[in-house]
């Protein structure tokens, strides 16, 4: 038992003495060169916006203003597109009831002849 | 050539005085991230992410400190984080777990012959655990210290600690490697 204890620590302490003998290593050949093409190849691409903290909370007030600035546009053709479906309307019952008269340069040339 | 006008001169992006820098502190970068990540090919690419952040962010550098205590801050962040992302990814993949913990661990050879060899690798092995077990701030403490054989100051100075913080932090590292160590080989 006292064997045993003694190996541990005998142990322990040579595992111990390792950390003053800690193996080196070195970077392996063409470590620059690597480290340029890695470099090279980050430049190329083209780099995007920061997701900052603020960037989110613009991405938040931005996003309902397009929202509400589509709905707006939206409408307003919808409405532009109403307007010439009710002129066309009056054309047709123009038309359709005979009540179309000569224009205006129509009317005068009419009247010299 | 100062180190202002070398910083002046990495500042203006002279890719001869970048090249300067990597080649001065390569070594050293490699080898601190390999004591945290006991992985030559991770402890390289890491280095290279050290550097490439160098280069990106050096108009940052205010030349307050050393330029390669700047260094040894960035590596000592990247290794951690990359530890972290590490842990990470073994709990979600932990039904992989015991592929990646077969990973091979690359331990440069200090065999004096082949049989002691042998034994100081195990030793080495056991000792790497242990600290990779130790809480973070005392594994940077320890292993800035006798990785790369840095002075107590220059712990401190890397870590923005006192010198008395590290001093202490080194002792309960060192107490804690123990501790860990001697559970270790009672357990056999």
């Amino acid at each position: 038992m006292k064997n045993k204890n003694l190996n541990i620590e005998s142990e322990i302490q040579k595992t111990m003495d390792l950390l003053d003998d800690f193996p080196k290593i070195q970077a392996r050949y063409g470590f620059y060169d690597r480290l340029t093409y890695r470099l090279e190849q980050k430049e190329s691409v083209p780099t995007t916006m920061p997701s900052k903290p603020i960037w989110k909370l613009l991405r938040y007030a931005i996003t309902p203003t397009v929202v509400s600035a589509g709905i707006f546009i939206g409408v307003f053709i919808g409405l532009g597109e109403q307007t010439t479906t009710v002129d066309a309307n009056l054309e047709t019952l123009i038309e359709t009831y005979g009540l179309s008269v000569p224009s205006v340069p129509n009317y005068f040339n009419a009247e010299t002849n | 050539m100062s180190d202002l006008n070398f910083i002046k001169q990495l500042q203006a992006g002279d890719p001869v005085a970048f090249r300067q820098l990597v080649e001065e502190n390569q070594d050293r970068i490699v080898n601190t991230c390999f004591g945290f990540l006991q992985n030559q090919q991770d402890a390289e690419d890491i280095a290279q992410n050290v550097f490439i952040e160098a280069y990106q962010s050096i108009y940052r550098f205010r030349g307050e400190s050393k330029i390669s205590t700047w260094l040894y801050r960035i590596a000592v962040n990247k290794s951690l984080n990359h530890i972290k992302i590490q842990k990470r990814r073994h709990i979600i993949q932990s039904l992989e777990a015991i592929i990646l913990d077969n990973r091979e661990k690359e331990i440069p050879a200090v065999s004096d012959t082949p049989e002691s060899g042998l034994e100081k690798t195990e030793r080495l092995t056991v000792l790497q655990k242990a600290m990779q077990s130790l809480p973070s701030n005392q594994k940077i403490a320890i292993t800035l210290n006798k990785y790369e054989e840095l002075s107590y100051q220059e712990v401190a100075n890397i870590m923005g600690l006192s010198l008395s913080a590290v001093t202490a932090l080194i002792n309960r590292g060192k107490v804690n490697l123990q501790k860990k160590i001697s559970n270790f080989y009672k357990k056999l």
